[in-house]
């Protein structure tokens, strides 16, 4: 059997059904594979595009999705959506062909280094030099991929190896004797962690991107409820807890919401679970560490202690760690009713902020969009985000109801991401609406998806919150820069209703909130994509904001 | 502060560069690193002194332990003066 041969017949044991991609000179042995195989190919029209569609698709069906493309070109097109798959923890497996082995090193044509370009961006890299490697290394590379933290694992493949006959052997399982992705939470770590939050006068529970990974839903909200615990989240965790609940705060950070941040700062003991930490989330590393007791759960050791100081470390999968909290509250029969001046404290300031904090008095503000659209959209269709203020807009406004439905580059905050990523999603969930959350200039990145979307009849509803700007670095040169707006301005150019109709989508102009209703009640039942260019108030700012390297404490908000 | 790392790793291509790149990508310094061929040659020894402070070194080894292709990771040794300039004398060179 040939390489290219085995890859497919490794693909298939492994349950992939389709793959995303654009083939080239060096992998066209695969994809002659792929045309006799049972395997679906979703032709893209940038290979960038393929990597996010994988990365959706994996992230939604926490299984990687797998993408194709060739070698050099190719290859560096899909780097940007290896790194944001690493940055976001999302399993995923990029397959690339390479020049012959025997040119390798000799600057062929379309020779790139792709092993050494992706090395600090991926879980793990393969390439193969013989194709009787192949299928361990396929089977290595899920593994991989799909345990313990997950990430992207790349896989490089000679031409030459691609071609070469060889006797094949599919492994059914693989060990890999420096990986050890499988940690049983220490019993008597989660122990503590239960004394420190009983003991504690104002306990809250920081839900970061990991007990979404973990699907740990229930296990979350059972804690929360036990010990009458308020919940708040990272911008990846957001949605790992129903944000109508009512002891939800919504997410922290530098858009975070006020009522979220402000009750961090007053907190005394935080339960993360499945959280690093980031920048992003916690404003100035010393300043959030200085009054606060950190229980941290994660799934990576080396998390532990990266960015803060921790009382008690819980290393293991979050779902399996807070299952077993959940267990011994039960056992212990510890259940904390919701009278004490802590809870109190937070209702008071949830209540507050929902009735004086001001929003933009434009006809379409940003939170009378998303509100609307929160409204008309089913509680179980899966939202994405491009990269700007419509993003950090939808963490301020669009309240995710059912768990694990909402996704977003939170890490890399890479534009163009959430629209191939929403075809991805819809090719692993076919069942239920799609729709991505989009600001004008990051759809314009990789809008040429729509040909996907029509083609293969992927149908997502992008709404577009055009504001003909690169609005969030407009926001920046208006706050810190004295208004000198430089490389900014998009001019309402192209016209995206046209765009849309172009590629065969729907395009549909909704210019009042009514009007946003009605297209996204008609998007619904439309078996193509639809684009709802809604023109927004360019001047609108996020708000609040903490500006970068200040403490959360110090939270700008609208006057 | 002088610290000596001591990684077993896979002795295959690239392992080296990772490991460099792992230190670079997360702004770590290398005061000295030496590799050899073990006596089973599937793993190669790598011998690491860095001048890092407690916290940079716990993530250090915390990394290097996540690589996949160390198969295991070893404090070797503290020396708290600078200046001394013979951190690795405690060390034999591994023969290749
Ligand atoms: C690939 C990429 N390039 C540049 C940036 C920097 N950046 C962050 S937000 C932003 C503006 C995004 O514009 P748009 O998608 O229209 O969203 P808006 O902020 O206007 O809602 C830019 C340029 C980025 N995040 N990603
Ligand atoms: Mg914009």
């Amino acid at each position: 059997m040939s390489g290219a041969r085995s890859l497919m017949v490794a693909l298939e044991k492994e349950g992939v059904e389709l793959v995303f991609g654009l083939p080239g000179g060096a992998n066209l042995p695969i994809y002659d594979e792929l045309y006799k195989s049972n395997i679906r190919h979703i032709l893209v029209r940038h290979e960038q595009s393929a990597a996010h569609m994988a990365d959706g698709f994996g992230r939604v069906s926490r299984r990687p999705g797998v993408c194709f493309a060739t070698s050099g070109p190719g290859a560096t097109n899909i780097v940007t959506g290896i790194a944001t798959a690493q940055a976001d923890s999302a399993p995923m497996i990029a397959i690339t062909g390479q020049v012959p082995s025997k040119m390798i090193g000799r600057d062929a044509f379309q020779e790139s280094d792709i092993i050494g370009i992706t090395n600090p961006i991926v879980k793990y890299a393969f390439q193969p030099m013989d194709a009787a490697e192949i299928p361990e290394v396929v089977k290595k590379a899920f593994y991989i991929s799909s345990t313990g933290r997950p990430g992207p694992v790349l896989i490089d493949i000679p031409k030459d190896v691609q071609q070469n006959e060889a006797e094949m052997q599919f492994p059914n399982e693989v060990k890999i004797r420096g990986y050890h992705p499988w940690v049983d939470p220490d019993i008597r770590e989660i122990e503590r962690a239960i004394e420190m939050l009983l003991s504690s006068e104002r306990p809250i529970i920081l839900a970061g991107g990991g007990v979404i990974i973990s699907g740990a839903f229930a296990e979350l909200q059972s804690i929360a409820e036990l010990l009458m615990i308020p919940v708040v989240t990272t911008f990846k965790g957001k949605g790992s807890f129903p944000e109508n609940h009512p002891l939800s705060l919504g997410p922290i950070g530098m858009h975070g919401h006020a009522e979220a941040n402000k009750m961090m700062v007053e907190a005394d003991c935080v339960l993360a679970a499945g959280s690093r930490f980031s920048d992003r989330s916690v404003g100035t590393f010393e300043e959030f560490e200085k009054r606060l007791k950190i229980i941290h759960m994660d799934v990576d050791p080396a998390e532990i202690g990266k960015n803060q100081t921790t009382t008690v470390a819980v290393v293991g999968d979050i779902k399996a760690s807070l299952r077993i909290m959940v267990k011994m509250l039960v056992q212990k029969a510890i259940k904390r009713g919701d009278n004490n001046p802590w809870l109190k404290k937070v209702n008071e300031t949830k209540e507050y902020f929902r009735e004086n904090l001001k929003l933009h008095p434009h006809p379409l503000g940003a939170a009378k969009v998303l509100r609307k659209l929160r409204e008309v959209l089913p509680h179980q269709s899966i939202v994405t985000t491009e990269v700007g203020q419509h993003q950090m807009w939808a963490s301020l406004f669009f309240d995710v109801i059912q768990p694990g439905t909402f996704f977003s580059s939170t890490g890399l905050g890479t534009m163009g991401w959430g629209f191939p990523a929403a075809i991805g999603a819809k090719a692993a969930k076919p069942s239920v609406p799609v729709l991505d959350i989009a600001g004008e200039g990051s759809f314009n990145m990789t809008e040429n998806s729509l040909a996907v979307s029509v083609l293969d009849n992927l149908p997502v509803i992008v709404l577009l919150m055009n504001n003909f700007s690169l609005g969030m670095v407009a926001q920046w040169q208006r706050t810190f820069y004295d208004k000198r707006m430089i490389g900014i301005d998009l001019k309402n150019c192209p016209d995206y209703v046209k765009i849309a109709e172009a590629y065969g989508a729907q395009g549909i102009r909704a210019e009042s909130i009514d009007e946003i209703g009605k297209a996204v009640q008609t998007a619904l039942k439309s078996d193509v994509a639809t684009v709802i260019d809604v023109p927004i108030d360019p001047q609108e700012d996020v708000l609040p904001f903490v500006a970068p390297g200040t403490p959360l404490k110090d939270m700008i908000l609208p006057s | 502060m002088w610290s000596i790392i001591s990684v077993l790793v896979e002795n295959k291509p690239g392992v080296l560069f990772k490991v460099t790149n792992l230190f670079r990508s997360r702004n770590y310094n290398i005061d000295s690193i030496s590799v050899g061929i073990t006596e089973n040659p599937e793993f190669s020894r790598m011998t690491i002194t860095t001048s890092a402070d407690e916290k940079q070194l716990n993530q250090i080894i915390k990394q290097l332990d996540k690589m996949i292709d160390s198969v295991e990771v070893k404090h070797l040794e503290e020396k708290r003066q600078h200046g001394n300039n013979e951190p690795c004398q405690c060390f034999q060179m591994p023969s290749s």
